[in-house]
């Protein structure tokens, strides 16, 4: 999963789904027009898909996270979410 | 094995899925189908009635198809992407399209608000026939 959110309020404002990402993926940003550019930031959390079958892990302890977004019982909504100090913390 | 040589084929009873010709299989990956998608979620806001763009990366080199569903606060419908609602209660207008880079989502209302936007978006992978 990737997480976009503005640095300036830890807004999570964008995702990309999913566990495994390619490089090109992994590279990729999503802006909204109405937040500067420049206070776009994007946490990764699971794996990266490397040449020659390997794989680079990204945030492993943000892991369990992504398991509850993909939960399809019960699942958290990540745009309930913020980023704080490099966490993810609920919001209300 | 090599980037060319893997894929999933189907043949038909009687054929071997290893050798049969390509064009006697029942399904191969060799050739233009939906391989996976990028998908996602996000929310934005609008306060006014100028037009709101989302931007997302894809980096494809290729113009791929996409689906992109959005809801407006309080959530109640979700449409599906293109759509120009106006009525009593309504009055959103949503598009998106895709190049060659980016897969774009616009929307705004057609009265001035305060209205919150969810999105989900699907960008499928592969070259297709544009």
């Amino acid at each position: 999963m990737i997480i976009f959110y503005n640095k300036t309020t830890g807004n999570i404002f964008a995702t990309i789904d999913g566990r495994m990402h390619t490089t090109a993926v992994i590279d990729c940003m999503i802006t909204d027009s109405s937040v500067n550019e420049k206070d776009v930031d994007k946490i990764v959390i699971g794996f990266e898909k490397l040449d020659g079958g390997k794989t680079k892990e990204h945030n492993m302890d943000m892991f369990d996270m992504v398991q509850k977004f993909e939960n399809d019982k019960r699942p958290e909504h990540p745009l309930k979410y913020k980023v704080d100090k490099n966490k993810l913390v609920r919001q209300t | 094995m090599t980037d060319t040589d893997y894929g999933i084929r189907i043949s038909q009873k009687g054929s071997d899925v290893f050798s049969a010709d390509d064009n006697d299989v029942v399904f191969t990956s060799k050739f233009a189908l939906f391989k996976g998608s990028i998908s996602g979620v996000g929310i934005a806001s609008t306060t006014t009635t100028t037009m709101q763009t989302i931007s997302i990366e894809h980096g494809f080199g290729y113009i791929p198809s996409v689906l992109v569903n959005i809801a407006p606060f309080p959530y109640t419908y979700f449409y599906r992407s293109p759509i120009n609602v106006s009525g009593l209660d309504h009055d959103y207008w949503f598009h998106h399209y895709a190049t060659t880079t980016h897969l774009y989502i616009r929307f705004r209302r057609t009265v001035a608000a305060s209205t919150s936007w969810y999105y989900s978006y699907f960008i499928f992978i592969d070259k297709g026939k544009i």
